[in-house]
């Protein structure tokens, strides 16, 4: 699962790292001051060290909690306010077209185990937030994959219990789900799960549970009374993109209860350029990042006719979901 | 030859059995440098210095820039561990410093741990690790050279509480290093497929080397037609490259026009 796992020093003693280190037992493990000395080195590859990961345990100072971008989430539009907060650095999937390996110089997982203290700033948040706001933990990682090590919903649901006029999104692509299940549900915690079209997913999704998979994940927590949102994001522009999602939109919509779907996204594939340009380098070779793409205050999207493909995907959309259901990613 | 990866070993001891393996055969005098097949050896001397020394020697032969790997391979006494076990570095501290890096994890070997370089031979071996007194040296300098993936160092344990360090012999090194002669050949060639990914990822193509000759370029412009020939593979459409590769078309073109007859063909992609 992990190539090792380094500890920092604050938090060796701490009893989640003795209980997420008894679930890895064979795993090596080495000590360290600070988690930057290993993951922020030059000189690092991401692309070789994705193909055997290790984990970072690490305490986690500064600023927890943050607002997220205009436009970012589900609160757009409402009274509420987003932020983001990210107890772990980096994802266990592959998709090529993801900011992470842009962001990151090392493809090593961070897990940063002072929740209380995350709880705190969330708390602190709240106390300052206006009803409906959203709080994202999804951002620089998938919040359920590795659910069994991390414990993470397990840690973070409470607080929101104790919050219920506040959201808290779990984005992920994992079937993570058991957890949850073995849990009552609560009504202000979505599971957001992001999709591709199947042939997109197969070519740039790698390590992704399978459509079916995933599907069949929300399913079940939609049965078991878990709100429930889909993510069909990154939209890319290919041969035959609206049958893609035609296809696909037909297959999510004809599972899932689409009466209870929390909220439905489309938003466009796009990075900061100087992501762009590290991820490029780590694949030259990807014909996704090899496509004609046009560069807008600093961000770099493809070039082919993405406004009208959105505006198509939003009308076939709309005819599953109410309006009020429906966003675009800024 | 292409050297893919370089091996530097402190004693004349170690590197006679690592000579063997690799069927090496004696390049230069001093420093003594072996060489076999995509593999040279390097004779550092004991401690840091040497080990960082012979590094940057090797290092300067590359003249060609090309990605290489390095391993330092030798003997290491230890608190507890037997004698003869292997001991990939995981972590490696500086003593007299305090100082520590850590080689990427990633080839497959279960025996790591951490080592500790120093700079006199250490006989009490106060803490449960390995000791040397050359890796720290050749990390830092290696690194310098290259990826940290690709610098690994390997010991076999020599001494420890048991058995004191003055009862190694000639003979006795020889027998560590044939005992784990297997695990040193699949290291090596770990590494060496390793660095093979990591040159493969790098995407250097023919056509560019025949452009940059051919046309002048400016800074700017060699970027750019780096990363469009790139393109045609990523696409691959790279035969495609040829009908601009011909002698009368290169003949007319400058580098601003070279440029932009890369990017045509490659707006209808997708």
């Amino acid at each position: 699962m992990f190539s090792s796992v380094y500890i920092e020093e604050a938090v060796r003693d701490s009893a989640r790292v003795r209980s997420i280190l008894q679930r890895i037992p064979e795993v090596p493990r080495i000590a360290i001051q600070q988690y930057g000395e290993v993951f922020n080195r030059a000189k690092q590859n991401f692309r070789l060290q994705k193909q055997q990961p290790a984990l970072i345990l690490a305490h986690k100072s500064g600023r927890r909690v943050l607002p997220t971008p205009e436009g970012y989430g589900f609160e757009s539009g409402s009274a509420g306010k987003g932020f983001y907060f990210s107890h772990m650095l980096n994802c266990v999937y592959d998709c090529r077209y993801c900011f992470l390996q842009g962001m990151f110089r090392s493809a090593n997982y961070v897990l940063f185990v002072n929740y209380e203290d995350f709880e705190q700033d969330i708390e602190a948040t709240i106390a300052h937030a206006p009803a409906g706001s959203v709080f994202y933990s999804g951002y620089d990682c998938d919040s359920l994959a590795l659910e069994p090590v991390s414990a993470f919903c397990e840690s973070f649901l409470p607080c929101f219990q104790r919050h219920p006029e506040h959201f808290l999104e779990i984005r992920t692509k994992s079937t993570q789900i058991r957890f949850l299940l073995e849990r009552e549900p609560l009504a202000n915690c979505v599971i957001a799960m992001s999709f591709s079209p199947q042939v997109q997913s197969e070519q740039w999704e790698h390590k992704v549970p399978s459509i079916a998979k995933r599907l069949d994940a929300l399913v079940r927590l939609q049965n078991a009374g878990w709100p429930v949102a889909l993510r069909f994001e990154p939209v890319i522009a290919q041969t035959n993109t609206l049958s893609l999602y035609k296809e696909l939109f037909e297959l999510v919509f004809s599972q899932l209860d689409r009466r209870r779907i929390h909220s439905a996204s489309l938003g466009e594939f796009r990075l900061p350029v100087d992501y762009y340009k590290k991820i490029v380098k780590l694949y030259p070779e990807e014909p996704l990042l090899a496509r004609e793409t046009q560069l807008d205050d600093g961000m770099v999207s493809l070039a082919h006719e993405q406004e009208s493909l959105l505006q198509d995907l939003e009308t076939m959309l709309l005819a599953y979901i109410e309006p009020e259901s429906y966003y675009r990613c800024a | 030859m292409e050297t893919e990866l370089n091996l530097v070993i402190a004693h004349k001891l170690e590197a006679k059995p690592l000579i063997a393996l690799f069927d090496m055969r004696q390049i230069s005098r001093d420093p003594a440098i072996y060489e076999g097949s995509k593999l040279r050896l390097i004779v550092s001397g004991q401690g840091q210095h040497w080990a960082q020394e012979a590094v940057n020697f090797l290092a300067q032969q590359n003249q060609a820039q090309t990605i290489q790997a390095w391993m330092n391979i030798g003997i290491a006494g230890h608190q507890t561990l037997d004698l003869g076990r292997p001991l990939l570095a995981n972590k490696i501290i500086n003593r007299s410093s305090g100082e520590a890096v850590y080689p990427a994890p990633l080839l497959a070997i279960k025996q790591v741990g951490e080592l500790h370089t120093v700079d006199e031979p250490e006989l009490n071996y106060p803490q449960n690790v390995a000791y040397d007194m050359e890796a720290f040296g050749f990390f830092q300098a290696a690194t310098a050279h290259t990826n940290l993936e690709l610098v690994q160092s390997l010991k076999i344990i020599s001494d420890n509480l048991a058995h004191s360090a003055d009862r190694i012999t000639p003979d006795k090194v020889l027998q560590l290093f044939q005992t784990n002669t297997d695990l040193i050949n699949s290291l090596v060639a770990d590494l060496q497929s390793l660095r093979a990914r990591m040159i493969e990822t790098q995407l250097d193509t023919p056509e560019f080397a025949r452009f940059s000759e051919q046309v002048h370029l400016t800074a700017t412009q060699r970027v750019q037609v780096q990363r469009l020939c790139q393109r045609y593979y990523a696409f691959g459409i790279q035969q495609r490259l040829s009908e601009l590769l011909t002698p009368n078309t290169l003949g007319t073109l400058n580098g601003r026009e070279l440029v932009r007859r890369l990017r045509l063909p490659l707006l209808e992609q997708e």
